[in-house]
């Protein structure tokens, strides 16, 4: 009979010590929920030790979280910050961890898990995010240009842009410019004169939000961008000098220097007259300082790769020829402008992708053709020469030629009047001219819209 | 000699040598070639006038003259149809206002149609001739235009029986031509 009172009076003591186990658990687990004002936005903390905390997934819009347990690595508004990840939850939230918070360590409270989720400490967080935080309210304050300056170096010149936290920024040449876009950053339009000579003056603009920064980038001068993180602030250094490697896109340069085809095709006959007129119109270019280039010298056909190859490189590809058909009544110059795509479907890829100032340095838009075309038939005109205009589909090989091209026909050598005309020095020193002034005067002006320099 | 004949002559021996000379038939029958099949009967298709609409030159080559032509055609087939029309166009219009767009006597380029799309074999003189671009997208076009009269999706080129970018250095042949690529 002892016996079995002694085992139960054990059962009710284990039973008691079970649930003060299980009722200490649960009071060291336990937590409270929170409202909380996240960047704006509505969204749920929990209180550990006094302290909110806000989770994994309701941060992931402001900021990039990256688990590598046991430490948690957070990047956003510029910031770098490693949370070691305590699992015990009432430690996690005291000061004895330490925390990375940029380049340095500090003692903070850390991030932890709760029922397998990870949490984050939001004072932490807007300490190393440079936010703005008190209980139920987590503020990201706008990123404002605070100061901008300039120093003059030997080989380079600097500008420091100060803005009160990190923005993305972009880079971008465009002709002889070095144009910085910093997001999200509103700026007053203003020119800033500097004591350098690689910067003389800089312009900053605001820009649908953004501040666009723009510098002139001379010729042989490299450049380089990058910011520096400092607490409370972010600095972008811009330098620009000859004391930098040249790391500008080859594209970027071509507009200033050009390459000219001049593509005389057999004219047959005794007088070679498209190789006359296009040996004419490259002394004149090249006397002028232009690149030309011919794609025969002499009486031999033109092997077809090669002229594919120079249209391709070419900026400017002009086909000279005579026109022959047997019973035609057709006199006077003709010029045929290609119509439709291009053969080369790089470069109608190239025209649908935009007008970005390197895609259009790559590849020009159809529009090239007919500016020069247009400044060509004018410049005959005042010569007193007549000339009509037709569209060809498919051209070649002007249809490989990036920029602009056509073929100029000079006249029907089977017509009495364009024989005579043809065979007349005074005809081909009058094309020639015009075929010269209309494509220096088409370059000069695409040199400056695509460089923004006269 | 008796008792010889008896040991050979044996029923078995009997059946055995039967069953040979059937087999030895047999093979022999097997390795006959086969019996030469009759010619076909030569059928000569009927010749009849099609109307077709061939395209040429006006005299400023600058656009399409169209002739509506009976031509006499050996069948009905559209390859045949497409071979008449090309032959039709060598010849030149009827005319006066029309230009032959390739010299007389020229020869005819081949023509093959595979599904809905033409492919012509310009003769290898075609590329020798001293035209402009107006002549050349003539050539090309008036001939495409005439072959996609009827039917048709589009016609590629070969000059001498090879792709070749060009025909005169004047026009892209590298791609088969539409109606879109010679309009009016």
């Amino acid at each position: 009979m002892n016996v079995h009172l002694r085992s139960r009076s054990r059962l009710k003591t284990l039973g008691l010590s079970a649930v003060c186990f299980l009722l200490l658990g649960v009071a060291g687990a336990q937590y409270a929920f929170s409202q909380l004002k996240l960047a704006g936005s509505d969204s749920q903390a929990i209180i550990l030790g006094g302290a909110e905390y806000a989770s994994q997934s309701a941060l992931e819009g402001v900021v990039n979280i990256t688990r590598q347990d046991p430490y948690v690595r957070v990047e956003g508004l510029g910031h770098e910050l490693v949370f070691p990840i305590d699992l015990d939850n009432a430690r996690a939230a005291t000061n004895y961890n330490s925390v990375q918070l940029d380049s340095s360590r500090v003692k903070a409270r850390s991030a932890t898990l709760v029922g397998g989720t990870l949490y984050l400490p939001l004072d932490t967080l807007a300490r190393g995010l440079g936010a703005q935080y008190h209980t139920g309210e987590f503020v990201i304050p706008p990123s404002t240009l605070t100061n901008v300056s300039s120093r003059a170096g030997k080989d380079t010149d600097r500008v420091v842009i100060d803005l009160s936290r990190a923005v993305p920024y972009t880079e971008q040449i465009s002709g002889n410019s070095l144009i910085v876009t910093i997001k999200g950053v509103n700026a007053n339009t203003r020119i800033y004169a500097t004591q350098g000579s690689f910067i003389p003056k800089f312009q900053v603009t605001g820009q649908n939000g953004n501040a666009v920064i723009k510098l002139p980038l001379g010729a042989g001068a490299g450049y380089r961008v990058f910011k520096v993180i400092r607490p409370g602030s972010v600095r972008l250094v811009i330098d620009i000098g000859p004391g930098l490697p040249r790391s500008v896109p080859v594209l970027a340069d071509l507009p200033r220097a050009p390459l000219i085809v001049l593509d005389p095709m057999p004219a047959g006959g005794s007088n070679d007259v498209t190789l006359d007129v296009a040996r004419s119109t490259a002394e004149l270019l090249s006397k002028a300082g232009w690149q030309v280039k011919l794609t025969r010298q002499a009486a031999a056909s033109i092997p077809a790769a090669q002229r594919e190859d120079l249209a391709r490189r070419s900026q400017v590809f002009i086909t000279l020829s005579v026109g022959r058909f047997p019973g035609g009544n057709r006199q006077g110059i003709t010029l045929y402008q290609p119509v439709g795509d291009a053969s080369a479907q790089i470069v109608n890829s190239y025209r649908e992708a935009g007008s970005d100032p390197l895609v259009s340095a790559a590849v020009g838009s159809g529009g090239e053709t007919k500016r020069l075309s247009q400044l060509l038939l004018g410049e005959l005109g005042s010569r007193g020469l007549k000339s009509a205009t037709q569209q060809v589909t498919r051209m070649y090989p002007s249809g490989e030629a990036p920029h602009a091209a056509f073929e100029l026909e000079l006249g029907w050598p089977q017509s009495a009047t364009d024989q005579a005309a043809l065979s007349s020095p005074e005809q081909t020193t009058k094309v020639s001219e015009a075929l010269a002034l209309s494509v220096a005067s088409f370059l000069k002006a695409r040199a400056t819209n695509l460089t923004g320099v006269e | 000699m008796l008792r010889f004949l008896r040991i050979i002559f044996t029923p078995m021996n009997i059946i055995g040598l039967l069953l040979l000379l059937a087999a030895s038939y047999a093979k022999q029958f097997v390795s006959q070639p086969p019996p030469q099949p009759p010619a076909p009967r030569l059928q000569l298709e009927e010749v009849q006038p099609q109307k077709m609409v061939i395209y040429f030159s006006d005299k400023d080559v600058t656009s399409y003259v169209k002739e509506t032509r009976n031509v006499n055609v050996e069948g009905q087939t559209p390859g045949k149809l497409a071979q008449a029309a090309t032959a039709t166009w060598v010849k030149g219009p009827q005319q006066a206002n029309a230009l032959r767009v390739v010299p007389a006597g020229s020869v005819t380029p081949q023509v093959w149609l595979r599904g809905q799309h033409y492919i012509v074999n310009l003769p290898g003189s075609y590329a020798k001739l001293n035209y402009g671009l107006s002549g050349e997208h003539m050539i090309i076009c008036s001939l495409t235009r005439t072959l996609l009269e009827r039917s048709g999706q589009d016609v590629s080129f070969l000059v001498g029986g090879k792709n070749v970018p060009t025909l005169l250095g004047h026009l892209n042949i590298s791609r088969a031509y539409t109606k879109a690529d010679c309009p009016d």
